[in-house]
């Protein structure tokens, strides 16, 4: 299968002849390596198709038609989140996520928010450890207020002394908020720091309420004006468009954006591996539930090994029929609530689970099954039946993922941010689909050890 | 002469100066025209629905497919056309005690076994009771669609109900109950025991006393009476075709037996007859939640669009009038809306709100000051426009997934709303304007509303002073005593 997809810098008519020759030449290549029959499963809808290109200034485009409803769904995402800061700012990348919601040249605080309102649209945002996203769904006929919106506070946020320091006691509020709510964010913090041991990577993305007070209008100024450029974002078009003018708009109203003269490169992880096991312990008088939180580090996202985690993934727990669902929750009652799952910070990745108990000794007593039952997979080959459910699952929940304008744009953009060729999208779904039960095995002996990190949790 | 070198030492002065000034601040730059104001937007795009097309088996079961391409799942929904309201007097909640048991097990197969093969099948599912209608959801990778009918057909026609799962279920249903803690379920929940007071419709809601009662036997006999193929409807969406599903069905489906159907006829609920204001203690710290109600006809066809404009401009969103009011304007709410729930002989009206307790009876006053407002003067033309405006690019949004998409065909399916939805919907909202809104609510009394309080007593009751009465319930919505003016009352309800 053959998805369109072009990489070109936009020039003037020059650069379109080179285009037009960099797509033959591109067709050749697929056509002479498939035997032709690329051609006609270009057409295919599995994935799905899209396009991406490239602006002068940097700025990445995806587009992907979809008319099955007359709704657009744009997302705008920046390449920073909270492993960019620097000790003593941290918060700053989720301070000025906030802070594109106050105004920019021609569009007044809060309005792009009431825009979106008034039109019936619905938007959202979110910052991560390395990205921060916007986006917004639509009436495909609003597409051009959309990005009139977004190009607006990429080009000319207002960044003034009055509006960084409401927003940033409105957050350090929702700081203390989490604090007092949330009984279980303390020791979250402290098995995140054992899993990470790098500062850049584990401190949490809402930041420290002393380091929100410090961040200055100048930082807050400086981090925007270093991040938020067309050069280090992508902009993510999914639903009921037409690519062609729908790149013009884009033209329109990003091109003209100045780039970021030095994005600086991401800070690399400075941490050790794991190489012991590591336990602590977390109480909170609040607490009534003890509980505990179990993590290993895996794979990076990047490596063949993670397809294989992240069948491991559904297998031990998604669904009421996974294992470790069935031992702890259902037939035993050994836990009251377990969640469950992958979690990757850039290029690192881990397995985190997150179980409460009755009491401490059923507490005991699931944390036992649930290493037994992990162990039991490093010597067993599970049945043939079961990896097919897994992979069914898995498959439906992936496919999910295409067949709402909103899940396919994020699907794309994270797809994208995740640091894989989206051309590799065409046959991912295949990789996973291809686990075998002794690859299985094998990732179970290599990642699951005994070295894993572990917070017991108790009220007082 | 003087005149004209002062005048261009003027105009020098100016130029320079704002020359100066582009650079001190860069925001002052030239820029581009298009980026001074918001671009219009391009014509409205056509609201297409895929048809629905619907045939019958010789058991009377009526079977409707949505085709949907391309979609790798299949969305299938079983509508058993009687809901709570025809639980037996003595046993509300038995409708949905049967309806939670079906996925539970049947000849040859356990309820684990059942999970099992639905998440083979790339599956999940889904139980749910409306006081009209029981769904159950199953979607699954398209490729199984036979396997999902297969087992549907099974559960229906092998149904044994054991023994060990009906303890499971009456204690999961118990515990959802006792644990219920959510402020809103319990608001709503005491709403539409008190607005539905001796009506049918009040069964949707039961206390924990009543699973005690549930048995095997009663629900083997409302299983019998009502799980029939002729009193159901079977709802197919995704990448199939007529032909397709028509085998499949007969294959699996056919052998379901038909039976007598008994029809009942609900009659709508009688008005409130006077005002009444209920409390029900819950501990969320500084905040109190808030249910005004009332009951609406049954909307003609022609009303239903008008119902949809009223509740948007009330609050229906972000931007509407209770939210602009409560929390913008007076800053006494943290959030305000209004909503309609359809049923088959009425609908339901409500607002609900999150305030500041302090503000609870300013709150209140605000809210049926807004009510009466909008049902005894025209709407500006702006505002109704605003909110048609709202509602044409909401409503997509709303059935964007696969599966919300699918939920909402259910509910268009189990009460007969397919000539609203699936023809003309915007032509439909388009056709509102001030007097037909003001003409659909003219009939309807808004004087005598249920108003539901949750909150702290140990702080809300200090803000009920100003109410006349107050009836206090407990969390299972049992009456407890009355409140006159702030003052206990132990008279009897």
């Amino acid at each position: 299968m053959l998805i369109v997809t072009l990489r070109f810098n936009e020039k003037k008519n020059k650069s379109i002849m080179n285009l037009k020759k960099f797509v033959v030449l591109y067709l050749m290549v697929h056509l002479v390596s498939a035997g032709f029959s690329q051609v006609k499963q270009a057409e295919a809808q599995e994935p799905f198709p899209f396009s991406v290109y490239n602006l002068k200034n940097g700025l990445t485009i995806i587009l992907s038609e979809d008319n099955s409803l007359p709704l657009v769904t744009v997302v705008c995402a920046y390449k920073v989140g909270s492993v960019y800061e620097k000790k003593g700012k941290t918060g700053i990348a989720h301070l000025l996520e906030n802070l594109m919601f106050m105004g920019s040249r021609n569009v007044g605080p809060m309005q792009h928010i009431r825009f979106i309102h008034r039109i019936g649209g619905e938007f959202n945002a979110f910052t991560s450890w390395d990205r921060t996203l916007f986006y917004q769904t639509v009436s495909s006929n609003q597409l051009p207020l959309v990005l009139w919106l977004e190009s607006d506070r990429m080009n000319s946020l207002n960044l003034n002394y009055s509006n960084v320091e409401e927003t940033k006691n409105l957050l350090i509020e929702a700081l203390k908020n989490q604090d007092k709510g949330d009984p279980f964010r303390e020791s979250l913090l402290v098995f995140d720091q054992l899993l990470y041991p790098d500062f850049t990577y584990s401190h949490p993305i809402i930041g420290s309420e002393d380091d929100l007070k410090s961040i200055t209008l100048k930082d807050v100024r400086d981090f925007y004006q270093t991040y938020y450029k067309p050069n280090n974002a992508v902009l993510c078009i999914t639903g009921n468009i037409d690519e062609k003018n729908t790149l013009q708009l884009v033209r329109k109203y990003f091109s003209t954006i100045d780039p970021s003269k030095n994005v600086p490169r991401p800070p690399s992880y400075k941490g050790d591996f794991i190489q012991e096991r590591q336990e602590q312990i977390s109480i909170n008088e609040n607490i009534s539930t003890p509980g505990f939180r179990l993590g290993y580090r895996i794979g990076s996202p990047h490596s063949n090994d993670f397809y294989i985690l992240s069948i491991i993934d559904y297998l031990l727990f998604s669904g009421e029929s996974s294992r470790l669902y069935k031992r702890l929750v259902k037939r035993n009652k050994l836990a009251l609530n377990m969640s469950v799952g992958i979690e990757r910070r850039r290029d690192l990745a881990a397995l985190k689970v997150f179980v409460l108990s009755n009491n401490e000794a059923t507490k005991e007593i699931a944390k036992k099954a649930l290493l037994s039952e992990m162990n039991r997979l490093k010597s067993s080959l599970i049945p043939d039946r079961e990896l097919v459910k897994i992979k069914n699952m898995y498959k439906s929940d992936y496919m999910g993922n295409f067949y709402s304008p909103e899940k396919r744009a994020l699907f794309l953009t994270r797809y994208y941010l995740s640091g894989n060729d989206i051309r590799d999208l065409e046959g991912e779904l295949n990789k996973y689909l291809r686990v075998t039960t002794s690859e299985i095995v094998g990732i179970m002996n290599r990642y699951f050890t005994e070295n894993y990190v572990l917070v017991e949790i108790r009220g007082k | 002469m003087k005149t004209h070198i002062q005048l261009r030492k003027a105009i020098f002065g100016v130029l320079f100066g704002l020359f100066i000034l582009s650079f001190i601040n860069p925001f002052l730059s030239a820029q581009e025209k298009f980026r001074k104001t918001p671009p219009l937007p391009y014509p409205l795009p056509d609201l297409d629905f895929p048809a629905l097309e619907s045939f019958m088996l010789s058991n009377g079961l009526q079977v409707s497919v949505v085709q949907r391409k391309p979609q790798p799942f299949v969305d299938i929904h079983l509508i058993i056309l009687t809901g709570e309201s025809l639980s037996p007097d003595d046993l509300p909640g038995l409708a949905s005690f049967t309806a939670n048991m079906l996925f539970k097990g049947a000849t040859g197969i356990s309820a684990s076994q059942i999970e099992e093969l639905i998440e083979y099948i790339g599956g999940d599912f889904s139980v749910t009771t409306y006081p009209d209608y029981s769904v159950f959801s199953i979607t699954c990778l398209k490729d199984y669609l036979n396997d999902a009918i297969k087992l549907l057909g099974q559960l229906l026609t092998q149904a044994d109900f054991p023994k060990i799962e009906v303890n499971n279920v009456k204690r999961d249903m118990f515990y959802n109950i006792v644990r219920n803690t959510n402020p809103e379920l319990l608001g709503r929940k005491l709403l539409f025991q008190i607005m539905f007071n001796n009506h049918p419709y009040g069964k949707y809601v039961f206390n924990s006393s009543v699973i005690k009662r549930l048995n095997r036997k009663d629900l083997l006999t409302f299983f019998d009476k009502f799980y029939i193929p002729n009193n159901a409807r079977l709802l197919i969406i995704g990448d199939v075709d007529l032909l397709e599903v028509t085998n499949i069905t007969g294959r699996h489906l056919s052998q379901w037996e038909k039976k007598n159907v008994e029809t009942y006829h609900i009659n709508p609920p009688a008005s409130n007859t006077k005002p009444k204001i209920c409390f029900t203690d819950l501990p969320n710290g500084d905040e109190t939640t808030i249910f005004i109600g009332y009951v609406l006809p049954k909307e003609k066809t022609e009303d239903y669009f008008s119902y949809l404009v009223f509740n948007q401009i009330l609050g229906g969103s972000h931007i509407s009038r209770l939210i602009m009011n409560l929390r913008e304007t007076r800053g006494y709410a943290y959030w305000a809306f209004s909503e309609i729930e359809l049923f088959e002989n009425c609908n339901l009206f409500y607002v609900k709100a999150k305030v500041k307790t302090e503000y609870l009876y300013p709150s209140v006053t605000e809210i049926l000051r807004e009510i009466r407002s909008l049902t005894m003067n025209r709407v500006p033309n702006h505002e109704i426009e605003q909110a048609k405006s709202y509602l044409i690019g909401n409503f997509p949004i709303q059935i964007s997934g696969h599966k919300e998409f699918s939920l909402k065909a259910s509910e268009i399916v189990a009460l007969d709303m397919e000539g609203i939805y699936w023809e003309n919907y915007y032509e439909n909202i388009m056709y509102v304007n001030s007097n037909t809104v003001f003409e659909t609510f003219q009939d309807i009394s808004f004087l005598n509303p249920v108003i539901v309080i949750v909150g702290d007593k140990d702080v809300v009751l200090d803000h009920t002073k100003e109410f006349d009465e107050v009836e206090i319930y407990d969390n299972e919505g049992i009456f407890q005593y009355k409140l006159k003016k702030g003052i206990e009352n132990d008279s009897e309800l």
